[in-house]
């Protein structure tokens, strides 16, 4: 019973779980999220012991490691029920987080309302202290100001502290020693410092990162704590682990501290998923997409990193930290199709969710959405929705399409249907094709790995448009971010400002604030018992001088000390890196470093998964059936078969549907699958080979 | 119509793309933080194809320019050009504004033009920059570049740089910014190809008259169904100075959708920072109809199609050679959208939803006669929106500067950056560095200045309208007052 690896996705729907055995075996189970999400993962545990043969609190016994994602931050900010928060800052500077550098969503619209506050103005107090951008100490820190201020957050019932004085990142000391005073005056509020949190410069950025650290802090706290009596009290033992908005994974003490980076929890696990299954694959540049019922998420792998940002914005605040890159658009399942007052057809971005959802959930949804045009054109089996739970009403799809686009448009409900497909296609082709590009590539360089319930309907078509050849929907497609918690490393990401010309810069500072950067980060993961073996990787955010925006850049140095050898192969990297991404370098421009970046890495050992022998090619003992499919506007009789059966080395021709619980897939016309040694659907795309022989 | 849909979305993309590639890559602070340029994808005719902007003043002035261009090198464009305009005369509005055009041939033919607008860091004038609140001539502001080659069959024309450079006091700004453009460009060209290659070009002409046509179809339903059938003339004294207006008279008229105006009775093109040009004017009416449904489309030849004009030659909206241009953006544009969106709002505008909101501006510099001086604009705060909360939609998607930024790089130390008792955001930024001049922009409206600022040497305060080289010694701050139309949405 010993040595499994737990995994624990809390999405919106579901808490998926996937469990790894010391020899390589899987299991997996999917029960309903609740609202308290400890309730969700303590009945998917109970779940997988029972189903292993065991009592819970046998089980947990035993259990050396669970690894969690959950969306407890993300739910706090974009529903606005974190902390009542409190805001000390450098007077004349409290409204920054009002003002957001001045920044609107949108450019036109006088109606677009404004962010709720997570830090009302009431809540934000200016006290005397200013510290210039070499350091030094220009005004004094007031601290009966700070005590001043404190006894004001009483009367409000402050839970949070957030502290954040210009140009602390140069030097903290004023805000470290306002910390000791807010924990002299508040022993309970949580504290959220902007020189731990983000210690870099642009002081709307770091306020806002560490104010939203402070907003969900007190919650993650509350529910990770919660979370762990309720683990212990059933016999839990071991460590509970957290997945963070950078791909890897922390202790869960060490994540409720800076909750801030917990915010992509959930999708996360789904790229480091992708990360792992291109490994064991035999791809190292992966294209993720994970398609649910609203939303789009796209991510990009390159030699089995996935690529991180610095620059999101979620639930409408700023989050500076580096995150992994996953762009999100408004396409899901429950996309509604319209028609414009010009005549054309749109798709989304409103979403008919889950409820009332899709015309064929009989929820009382009446206008068409992507989940009914699949009904229609016999993609989506009506009675074989997350494996016959749930039986779709054809009719009420097709009534809904006729009505809403077809009329409208003088089409006949098929080729509305096709449209809408098409369509919705079309859009998730273009926002992948955005990924890539922004970063230089071309999207013909990667691989396709499709997730989620929806995912595996629609990626063989986009295939086809980005020119892909190959189309991965892996085995655990349904419970795919379970899948990466599991596999995460251990990480910390470090940051720090500091400013200067790469032609003058002084190496021995340098070298030294990257050492102080890694012992910090050392420091955050001593006392784990996961990783023994660390990596770190150092990089620069380098631009023009004059640039706005960085480009990060990895160091090439094989020893801690960065040499000027070193650094001139950087700076090499940086001029070839900015013509990659912007088609432009300019050797002879000066070239200004901003901040230095450290990743420290516990290199975890990863589960080691058993192959299944290839069987025979013949999948005919999983056929299921055959149906009527409009791949085109004339129909299609397809097989279809039954993915649960289906063995390693079956190889399906297109056209053809595989049904298994939470996904359907389809093998296009032109296109071939064969199940691979771990179960996953590898479809192998003919039509992108003659899209790009066109191109050629 | 979904295949040309699907083709279009792709030509859209690549609009979005190039314009973001040039805010990723200039060096110039206006380009980089204040997002002063547009980006568009236009035919050979040309017609506007796809536009990303971030901000109302380019609407029309892109397809203007390069309608310039097209005039100037008819006959006279191949493979690898690359034609350049500057010139409030030649479609543009402000001088220190370029439009860089790329024509891309695909099978030998011409097919697209991608263009860049953006707004230099300076093109010589008077003062170093684009604020002048005086001029009464356009060469008072910059140069005019007329249309020029800058590459020919791929070669960079070097005289036709080094004139552009040498009349610059931001030569390096000016060079790195034109070099990012022009990379921008080729990459834009080499995803078009792409596209042709994958599509056809057939297909891709037939997704843009398609787009084109329903653009003009949806924007003249949304007109038609916000405003209705509309004939009404309304009229506004544009404050000068303390004492004297200039009239702005416009009749609005709404017919199937589409939007005319008459600006006969309108004054007479004067000094100051008062005259648009007919594109710009277009450009802001076609803004204060469609407001509210610009953000959900992509801006093309089908929405400029919906306004169409008419000025008595030698108005403030339609000025003569040599009437300066350069600074309506941040005066009239205003006073002319909330007028426009008086009259399609039965002549009262929601003050809710309005869209205009003037401000002042500084923008500082050494000392006139030093060679190399690229002027830095000081905006360290906005007006407050009618909505009460962030600025006016004509302010455009500006990024406010940071304050450690400034301190760290520019050696302008912000003292204070906060909304006062009166709901008013107050700035206080201190010169930290040399000697500085500065040219003061405080526009009005009609119930006087909006807006202050004030100049406080060694502990004297003197308070400022609109002025120019103001000198700012070390150590003397500059207090900032920006209006507010409305009251703080509070949290």
């Amino acid at each position: 019973m010993s040595h499994w690896n737990v995994g624990i996705d809390v999405g919106g729907t579901f808490t998926d779980l996937v469990a790894i055995g010391p020899n390589g075996e899987f299991r997996s189970t999917k029960t309903p999220s609740t609202a308290d999400q400890s309730d969700g993962v303590l009945h998917a545990l109970e779940r997988l012991a029972t189903g292993l043969g065991h009592p819970l609190a046998d089980f947990l016994g035993e259990l050396p490691l669970i690894v969690h994602g959950t969306t407890v931050a993300t739910n706090s900010l974009l529903e606005y029920n974190g902390a009542k928060v409190g805001l000390i800052t450098t007077k004349g500077f409290r409204d920054e987080i009002e003002f957001r550098r001045s920044y609107k969503e949108s450019v036109f619209d006088p109606r677009l309302k404004p962010p709720h506050p997570i830090v009302p103005r009431r809540s934000r107090i200016g006290v005397a202290e200013r510290i210039d951008h070499r350091g030094n100490v220009l005004t004094p820190l007031d601290e009966a100001e700070v005590r001043a201020a404190c006894a004001e957050f009483r009367r409000q019932d402050i839970e949070a502290v957030a502290i954040c004085y210009l140009f602390s990142f140069v030097n903290p000391a004023h805000e470290r020693r306002t910390a000791e005073i807010v924990r002299e005056e508040l022993p309970d509020v949580f504290i959220s410092l902007s020189c731990d949190v983000l210690p870099e410069i642009r002081e709307f950025e770091r306020v806002s990162t560490t104010t939203v650290n402070a907003f969900v802090g007190p919650r993650v706290n509350a529910y990770l704590t919660h979370l762990e009596e309720r683990l212990r009290s059933q016999g839990f033992k071991g460590e509970l682990f957290i997945i963070q908005s950078n791909g890897g994974v922390l202790s869960a003490e060490e994540a409720g501290r800076y909750a801030v980076n917990t915010l992509l929890s959930g999708p996360a696990g789904g790229v480091t998923a992708g990360s792992f299954l291109g490994d064991m694959a035999g791809y190292d540049n992966l294209i993720t997409v994970d398609m649910g019922g609203t939303s789009y998420d796209i991510a990009l792998i390159e030699n089995l990193q996935p690529a991180v940002t610095t620059e999101s914005w979620i639930g409408r605040y700023r989050v500076a930290l580096p995150m992994l890159d996953i762009h999100t658009i408004g396409a899901g399942g429950g996309s509604i199709a319209w028609v414009d007052a010009g005549g054309a057809l749109q798709v989304g971005p409103a979403s008919a969710g889950s409820n009332p959802g899709p015309a064929c959930y009989s929820r009382g949804g009446m206008r068409p959405t992507v989940t009914d045009a699949n009904v229609v054109l016999g993609l989506l089996n009506p009675d074989f929705f997350l494996g016959g739970e749930m039986v779709l009403d054809r009719e009420k799809a097709i009534d809904a399409v006729r009505r809403e686009v077809a009329e409208p448009l003088g089409l006949s409900v098929i080729e509305a249907a096709s449209a809408i497909i098409e369509l919705v296609n079309s859009n998730m082709a273009n926002a992948t094709r955005l990924v890539t590009t922004k970063r230089g590539r071309d999207p013909q360089q990667f691989a396709l790995v499709a997730a989620g319930g929806a995912g595996g309907i629609h990626a063989g078509k986009q295939a086809e448009e980005l020119g892909i050849r190959t189309v991965i929907v892996p085995g655990l497609a349904p419970v795919f971010c379970a899948l990466g918690d599991n596999v995460a490393d251990l990480k910390i990401s470090e940051s720090r400002t500091h400013i200067g010309r790469v032609d003058e810069l002084d190496f021995e500072a340098l070298n030294t604030m990257f050492q102080e950067m890694e012992q910090r980060a050392r420091g955050r993961l001593a006392g784990q018992a996961v990783a023994g073996n660390f990596e770190t990787r150092r990089s620069l955010d380098m631009h023009y001088v004059g640039e706005v925006h960085e480009v990060t850049v990895p160091i090439r140095s094989r020893t801690r000390r960065i040499t000027k050898l070193n650094l001139d192969a950087t700076l090499g990297d940086f001029h070839e890196l900015h013509q990659r991404l912007f088609a432009h370098k300019d050797p002879n421009q000066p070239v200004e470093i901003l901040t230095l970046r450290l990743d420290l890495i516990g290199v975890r050992e990863r589960p080691r998964m058993i192959p299944q022998e290839f069987g025979d090619e013949d999948a005919s003992a999983a056929l299921k059936g055959e149906r009527l499919v409009y791949f085109d506007i004339e129909p299609t009789t397809v097989p279809v078969y039954d993915g649960d059966r289906l063995q390693a080395g079956s190889f399906i021709p297109g056209p053809a549907i595989i049904e298994q619980w939470g996904t359907t897939i389809a093998v296009y016309p032109g296109h071939e699958c064969l199940i691979d040694a771990y179960g996953n659907v590898i479809i192998e795309i003919g039509q992108a080979r003659s899209a790009m022989e066109r191109a050629a | 119509m979904i295949r040309s849909q699907i083709v279009y979305s792709r030509i859209a993309a690549i609009a979005r793309e190039l314009a973001e590639t040039v805010g990723r890559t200039a060096r110039s602070p206006g380009l980089t933080e204040g997002r002063r340029y547009a980006a568009a994808l236009l035919t050979g005719e040309p017609k506007l194809v796809a536009q990303a902007q971030y901000d109302a003043s380019h609407v029309f002035l892109i397809r203007d320019s390069v309608a310039a261009l097209l005039d100037r090198f008819a006959f006279n464009l191949g493979e690898g050009d690359i034609v350049l305009v500057g010139d409030p005369y030649s479609g543009g509005s402000t001088p220190q504004a370029i439009t860089i055009a790329a024509p891309l041939f695909y099978e030998g033919e011409l097919v697209l033009f991608p263009a860049v607008r953006a707004e230099m860091a300076d093109l010589a004038g008077e003062f170093p920059g684009s604020l002048h609140p005086f001029a009464s001539e356009t060469w008072q502001e910059a140069v005019r570049f007329t249309p020029l080659k800058l590459y020919r069959h791929g070669l960079l024309q070097r005289d036709a740089l080094r004139f552009m450079l040498r009349n610059s006091r931001a030569e390096s700004q000016v060079r790195a910014d034109i070099e990012a453009i022009v990379s921008a460009l080729r990459a834009a060209s080499d995803s078009l190809v792409a596209l042709m290659d994958e599509k056809g070009r057939a297909a891709t002409e037939a997704a843009i008259a398609r787009t084109i046509e329903h653009s003009r179809a949806l924007g003249s339903a949304q007109i038609d169904a916000r405003y209705g059938a509309i004939n009404r003339k309304v009229k506004t004294k544009l404050p000068v100075s303390a004492e004297a207006t200039v009239d702005l008279s416009v009749r609005v008229t709404i017919d199937e959708g589409r939007l005319a105006l008459d600006f006969a009775g309108t004054g007479a093109n004067r000094s100051g920072p008062y005259n648009m040009t007919p594109g710009q004017t277009k450009g802001y009416a076609l803004v204060a109809a469609l407001a509210e449904t610009l953000d959900d489309t992509t801006l093309n030849d089908g929405h400029l199609q919906l306004v169409t004009m008419t000025a008595p030659k030698g108005s403030l909206v339609d000025p003569v050679l040599p009437a300066a241009t350069g600074l309506s953006d941040a005066v009239t544009a205003h006073h002319l959208v909330r007028l426009v969106r008086a009259a399609l709002h039965g002549g009262t505008a929601p003050v809710e939803a309005r869209l205009d909101g003037v401000q002042p501006a500084v923008l500082a510099f050494l000392p006139i006669g030093a060679e190399d001086n690229p002027p830095i604009r000081l905006d360290p705060g906005f007006a407050l929106s009618a909505q009460g909360w962030g600025p006016p939609v004509l302010a455009g998607r500006r990024l406010m500067p940071s304050a450690e930024v400034l301190e760290a790089r520019e050696h302008f130390n912000l003292v204070s950056r906060e909304i006062g008792d009166d709901g008013r955001i107050r700035a206080v930024i201190r010169n930290d560095g040399p000697e500085l001049e500065g040219n003061f922009l405080v526009p009005r409206d009609g119930s006087g200045p909006q807006g202050g600022l004030a100049l406080v040497i060694d502990g004297e305060r003197r308070a400022l309208e609109s002025a120019v080289l103001v000198v700012i010694p070390p150590g003397a701050r500059i207090e900032f007052v920006y209006p507010t139309y409305a009251e703080r949405a509070d949290g």
